[in-house]
């Protein structure tokens, strides 16, 4: 089988040689080219003599050829120049000579005809392979090939029948439709299921292959001669109801409903049917059929509960696709009647959760996980015990231990809840345990990637709407919060030998930007205790900071409370005035006009504006170097908000102009200047609530996994087509909104803040101009990512 | 400030969002036309432009790749239309994207409406790329069967053995799945269709479609010359011990594994202990005498007739040929910890630590753990590690930064200890003051219990019965492992 070795038997002299010129993939230098085409006439010459081999050896030999052709074809050599010798040495009938030489020996004539028959078709499955490569390249080519694959749907042996149709279905040229619709029509009346089955989706690829005929404007005449192959459809739906062969329902299934939507065609016969044979079909099958459940409406509380007896086993099924489609249609059902509802979270819970903690496969224990975050965002109480399995083992990927953080921080406010929601007499025990099993991530050395997510996860449950700032456990985690990030601010590195001297590590980085967005929301209640770690740890320079998002959270507070931090405009004077040329405020070298991302320039010019106004006196050299980089600053962005500060400033300060209070309101984004009322902050991936029904709707589809409704992700074109292992039915449901609405959320949901601000146009309501309203956005932006 | 732009500029922009195939509403349109003018958000109006852009492209369509370690495809098989072959560059680019950016890579991503499933094995990456909204997990179920079909075709799924047998790849890829529905992932079934390994030819040829039988996952006329039937109980441990040394989480997962060579088509019954069946029913009425056992979501493979276990908690199934999980469950009950291990750090100064190692055996005397090994993790930059055990053998191993405390035999009840001295070079990474003493990995631990199961779970009775009549042995053996055992110190 082994291409080297045939080829050393094969082709001779030449064989090793060309092998060896094969191994660079076909990098095309003239004689390498050469040797091949030599090589390939060598091939073909060798065919030409097999055609009808006449010893065991010699079919031996033929066979290893065409597994020399289809590797080289694999390998991107152009092997088309063999196609007619293909094709020849392929058909041609045993010869008399081979038949003597095989039943010498001492096997039965069966084993003689088993043997063949087991030879034939692999040469026929190596030359349909062959073909349906080469057939769309060199449609006159596959013309020749016709005769060939009608003869063969018609062979005696049905695996060749079914080999021979599908290869026809495969070929994909317009021209053949005259051919291929009556074959695909025998097929479906086939006695053998393997042909039945292959003609089920034969039916599919000849419609496909028709529409694409008919909307290329080239061939449109051509589709319209032939005709739309609608009989066929009837055929199909016929099998559905009749045939015996469960893979033949199963794809007939499938067809129907990538054709005609699924939704017409689940009836209560249809469904009661397939329910009662489940048992007899294999595990995709299930997956077909269970998707199909899951579309039907039951007429009343009865009918649901036959459904789910019936179906209940399925959820002990081994295949883990099958458990979650069973999953899908006990919440689809159940979703009128809310009580037994909450009973299916419960009964789907356990399943699920093993799953995630079998190490079988962790690509599997991920999908898995997503959905569980997706049922947890709409029951956590139901998880609200089970937080300990979402704990992270050090041996998981790191895509795992993303989602588990992300289902603890959605745990951590319903851990010390009982059931109906009331707190259990153990306040905050759970919680605190939660707190310290990811206070142990946040120390951990070996993944700081996982270290990160575990402060966001702290900062999400400080941020999340249930947290009651004024609680003893939310001061507590800030409490934590703030020990982190001064104890990491005394670990500093570099500094000597020309490195960059850093103070702390990603974990004051990340520390900052969540105490940032604490203080966005309640600035008053830990603001005191929060100003002092700024004040006292801090350092002083911006510039030792070690990422930008913590350099600019750190200017956001800087300007945020400037009144409080008596030295925050030297800090930020410091940041954007050059050392060098103090006097000259000449700052082509001060840090801000260093290589500094664009998020932190625009934090700095914002705080100095908001410094500007409350203490005017110390910050106006620091806000003049800052515009005038600004102004000259390559990103657009950057200029943006430092013109627009500037003509804010020109035209407040003139004598007609508004005053510094109206200045300040602008830089607030509506608030008083220095004002400490806490704005209501969004976590951007908090996805509204309609949008998760959406997706809830999509359950056990890739929706889940991205947390967007199909609509935004497929084409609309495809989503009507239902699919193959999937949930055609629902996403046609979300196309049947309008498309305007799906097309708008799409647009909105992308991850950019800038794009996010058009959700809240309206925060700065009292600014007139239409610089002033952009202004507001841009400092006024109370979308956090996180 | 903001100059409108001239009504025929909004035209041409609109109908070129149309042809792009965005749709968009008029409001919405007239918004970001808007905001491009106003130049205020730049970012914005790239993406929007992006956007138009990314609606534009044709999609590929549910091809299924095998990659190399580099990326570049080793074969391909598209079950619908043309394969853009671009789009395995566009994987890779976004691979190496994030990993440049440290961001972990999921196992399912999205890139211009193209989704990308992909699971790795060995040195190949098996890829499927969709785009429509399919099915997540079966689609990657069905890439693990396939890692499955495939080992039982080459014994191992590799590069090699893909390379080496391209021909038998296309004909299972072909088999598997027809235009995106995945059709038999059996691989005994699959061997019925597929025969091109030259010695399977010589084996007589038994008549086609055995699918067709009521039993799709075993095929008639199997025949040996012995009948054997062995069961494996095998009870693996998970377990994570925090810092503080109180258990943050233990589970056990268990499995029958059966492995059958039995001929023609045998009836099985398998009888547990009543204490087990009991449990399973739910409710223990009188739970007093015998300690409880609560396994969760027992699982079948699809052979088990589930409906009589329903009814009389009988097991009973035609198995099918060869290897395969007959039964899994899982115990989430709080066991003690089988194997306890206690480190104590001395830090003599600077550059000299010792640790001292405690190993408790926590189970009956009459069991005796085999094949225990203890990674106990040092700094990397640990030097000269000199170590005394009472029992069992102990190496270092600079390349896990590790020590590993081998035990061959560890019988329960006992405890053993272990000292280890090392030194840190004199000029260390880490400033030692007011620095918290950073997180080790935890110790893990591995060892495997023979003749023992946590559950308590036994085996009262396997029985095979056959219409020929043989008479099959059935071989039970129990076992129980250490899964994921982790314990945290300070």
């Amino acid at each position: 089988m082994a291409p080297s070795s045939s080829s050393a038997s094969a082709s001779g002299a030449s064989g090793g040689g060309g092998a060896s010129s094969l191994g660079a993939s076909g990098s095309g230098s003239a004689p390498a080219k050469a040797a091949r085409t030599s090589e390939l006439g060598d091939m073909r010459s060798q065919l030409g003599l097999l055609l009808a081999p006449r010893t065991r050896a010699e079919m031996t030999t033929k066979r290893d050829l065409f597994a020399k052709v289809i590797s080289y074809m694999t390998q991107g050599v152009d092997v088309s120049l063999l196609f007619s010798t293909m094709i020849m040495a392929a058909s041609a009938p045993t010869s008399p000579a081979l038949m003597k030489d095989l039943s010498t020996g001492d096997e039965s004539l069966d084993a003689v005809t088993a043997y063949l028959q087991a030879y034939n078709a692999i040469l026929k499955k190596m030359l349909y392979l062959y073909i349906s490569t080469y057939a769309r390249q060199h449609a006159d080519l596959a013309l020749m090939t016709v005769n060939t694959l009608q003869k063969d749907c018609q062979h005696e042996d049905a695996t060749i029948r079914g080999l021979a149709l599908r290869a026809l279905c495969g070929l994909k040229v317009p021209n053949l439709m005259e051919y291929l619709v009556p074959a695909v029509a025998k097929g479906l009346q086939d006695r053998a299921a393997y042909v039945r089955r292959t003609a089920v989706l034969g039916v599919l690829k000849a419609i496909k292959l028709h529409e694409a005929t008919a909307a290329n404007p080239a061939t449109a005449q051509l589709a319209a001669a032939q005709g739309h192959p609608h009989h066929l459809v009837e055929s199909v739906k016929t099998l559905l109801l009749r045939d015996t062969d469960p893979q033949c329902v199963s794809n007939a299934c499938a067809v129907l409903s990538s054709l005609e939507g699924a939704g017409s065609l689940v009836t209560k016969a249809l469904v009661y049917g397939l329910i009662n044979r489940i048992k007899d079909f294999n595990e995709w099958n299930q997956c077909q059929v269970l998707h199909f459940v899951s579309l039907y409406e039951p007429q009343g509380k009865e009918e649901t509960f036959d459904i789910m007896n019936a179906l209940e086993d399925r959820l002990s099924h081994s295949n883990s696709a099958v458990v979650l489609a069973t999953a899908k249609v006990f919440l689809h059902l159940t979703l009128p009647l809310p009580d037994v509802h909450q009973q299916v979270f419960e009964r789907v819970k356990g399943p699920l959760i093993t799953l995630v903690g079998s190490q079988v496969s962790p690509e599997c224990a991920f999908a898995v996980l997503t959905h569980l975050r997706l049922l947890v965002s709409r029951a956590p109480m139901l998880f609200a015990s089970d937080y300990r399995s979402f704990f992270v083992r050090a041996s998981d990927p790191s895509f795992i231990k993303e989602q588990k953080l992300e289902i603890l921080a959605m745990l951590a406010h319903v851990a010390d809840m009982s059931l109906d929601g009331a707190p259990t007499g153990s306040v905050g025990r759970h919680l605190m345990e939660i707190v310290n099993e990811l206070l142990e991530y946040v120390t951990d050395t070996v993944d700081v990637y996982l270290s990160r997510l575990a402060i966001r996860c702290i900062g999400k449950i400080l941020l999340a709407d249930e947290a009651e700032s004024g609680s003893e456990d939310m001061g507590m985690l800030v409490e934590r919060l703030m020990l982190l990030l001064s104890d990491d601010l005394g670990h500093n590195s570099g500094g000597s030998d020309g490195v960059e001297p850093i103070v702390g590590t990603h974990v004051s980085s990340e520390c900052i930007v969540v105490l940032r967005d604490v203080l966005r929301k309640s600035p008053t209640l830990f603001a005191t205790h929060c100003r002092d770690v700024v004040a006292s740890s801090m350092p002083d320079d911006m510039r030792l900071l070690p990422s930008a998002q913590a350099r600019a959270a750190y200017a956001w507070m800087l300007g945020e409370f400037a009144d409080e931090l008596p030295n925050a405009p030297y800090v930020l004077e410091d940041y954007v005035v050059s050392e060098d040329d103090d006097d000259e405020g000449e700052a082509s070298s001060s840090p801000m006009a260093s290589e500094e991302s664009a998020a932190v320039k625009l934090e700095v010019l914002t705080a100095l504006a908001k410094m500007f106004v409350l203490r005017p006196g110390e910050a106006t050299r620091a806000l003049n170097a800052g515009l005038t980089l600004g102004v000259a600053d390559e990103n657009l962005d950057v200029r943006g908000r430092a013109v627009h500060l500037l003509r804010l400033l020109e035209d407040g300060l003139s004598p007609t102009g508004a005053g510094m209070d109206a200045i300040g309101r602008v830089v607030w984004g509506g608030r008083q200047p220095g004002e400490r009322s806490g704005v209501r902050v969004r976590v951007s991936d908090d996805t509204s609530g309609s949008k998760l029904d959406r997706i809830f709707r999509e359950f056990n589809s890739l929706s889940v996994v991205y947390r967007k409704p199909a609509s935004s992700f497929v084409s609309t074109a495809m989503i009507d087509e239902g699919l193959g292992i999937a949930a055609g039915g629902a996403t046609s449901e979300a196309a049947a909104q309008p498309k305007g609405a799906a097309e708008e959320a799409d647009l909105l949901s992308m991850e950019d803040t800038n794009l996010l601000v058009l959700e809240e146009p309206s925060s700065t309501p009292d600014v007139a101009t239409a610089a002033g309203d952009t202004s507001g956005v841009a400092s006024g932006i109370d979308l956090l990512s996180l | 400030m903001a100059n409108t732009p001239s009504a025929e500029t909004k035209a041409q922009l609109k109908e070129l969002s149309t042809l792009a195939g965005v749709p968009l509403r008029d409001d919405v349109f007239d918004a970001l036309v808007e905001l491009t003018y106003l130049d205020i958000v730049p970012t914005a109006i790239s993406q929007v432009v992006a956007s138009l852009c990314k609606k534009a492209n044709a999609v590929a369509r549910s091809p299924v790749f095998v990659l190399d370690a580099k990326g570049k495809p080793i074969i391909s098989r598209d079950f619908r239309g043309e394969v853009a072959y671009s789009c395995v560059e566009r994987f890779n680019m976004r691979v190496a994207e994030m990993e440049s950016e440290n961001i972990p890579v999921p196992p399912i991503f999205l890139e211009e409406e193209v989704s990308f499933c992909h699971i790795s094995h060995n040195n190949v990456v098996l890829l499927a790329v969709c785009s429509d909204n399919s099915n997540a997990m079966s689609v990657l179920l069905f890439l693990h069967k396939l890692v499955d079909v495939f080992k039982h075709y080459f014994e191992e799924l590799e590069e090699e053995s893909i390379r080496d047998n391209f021909v038998i790849v296309y004909e299972l890829l072909d088999e598997v799945m027809d235009h995106g529905y995945p059709q038999y992932t059996e691989a005994r079934i699959l061997s019925e269709f597929i025969k091109t390994d030259a010695h399977k030819m010589e084996v007589v040829a038994k008549p086609p479609m055995a699918v067709t039988n009521a039993v799709s996952w075993r095929s008639e006329g199997i025949k040996y010359a012995k009948n054997d039937a062995f069961l494996d109980v095998v009870e693996s441990v998970n377990l994570t011990v925090n810092s503080s040394g109180s258990v943050v989480r233990s589970e056990v997962n268990g499995a029958l594994k059966m492995r059958t060579y039995l001929s023609g088509m045998p009836e099985c019954k398998l009888g547990l202990n009543d204490k087990v069946l009991f449990d399973a029913q739910g409710r223990g009425g009188g739970s007093g005498k015998n300690k409880a056992i609560d396994l969760d979501d027992i699982k079948f493979h699809q052979c088990v007739r589930l409906s009589r276990f329903e009814n009389d908690r009988t097991i009973s199934f035609i198995p099918p040929d060869g290897a395969f999980d007959l039964m899994t469950y899982r115990l989430t009950t709080q066991v003690k910890p089988l194997i306890w291990v206690e480190v104590k750090v001395e830090r003599h100064s600077r550059t000299r630590i010792e640790y001292l190692v405690k190993a408790r055996s926590q189970f009956k005397d009459r069991s005796t753990a085999r094949n225990v090994e203890i990674l106990l993790p040092v700094p990397p930059d640990a030097t000269t590690p000199a170590v005394r055990t009472t029992n069992g053998n102990a190496t270092y191993a600079p390349e896990k930064e590790a020590l590993i405390w081998k035990i061959n035999s560890f019988p329960g009840g006992k405890e053993f200890l272990l000292r280890c001295k090392y030194g840190l070079p004199s000029v260390s990474a880490s400033d030692e003051d007011g620095v918290p003493a950073a997180r080790k990995p935890p110790v893990q631990v591995k060892f495997e219990i023979p003749y023992f199961t946590v559950s308590g779970i036994q085996v009262r009775y396997l029985k095979v019965i056959e219409k020929s009549g043989y008479t099959a042995l059935p071989w039970v053996r129990y076992i129980t492992v250490a899964g994921n055992y982790e314990i945290r110190f300070q």
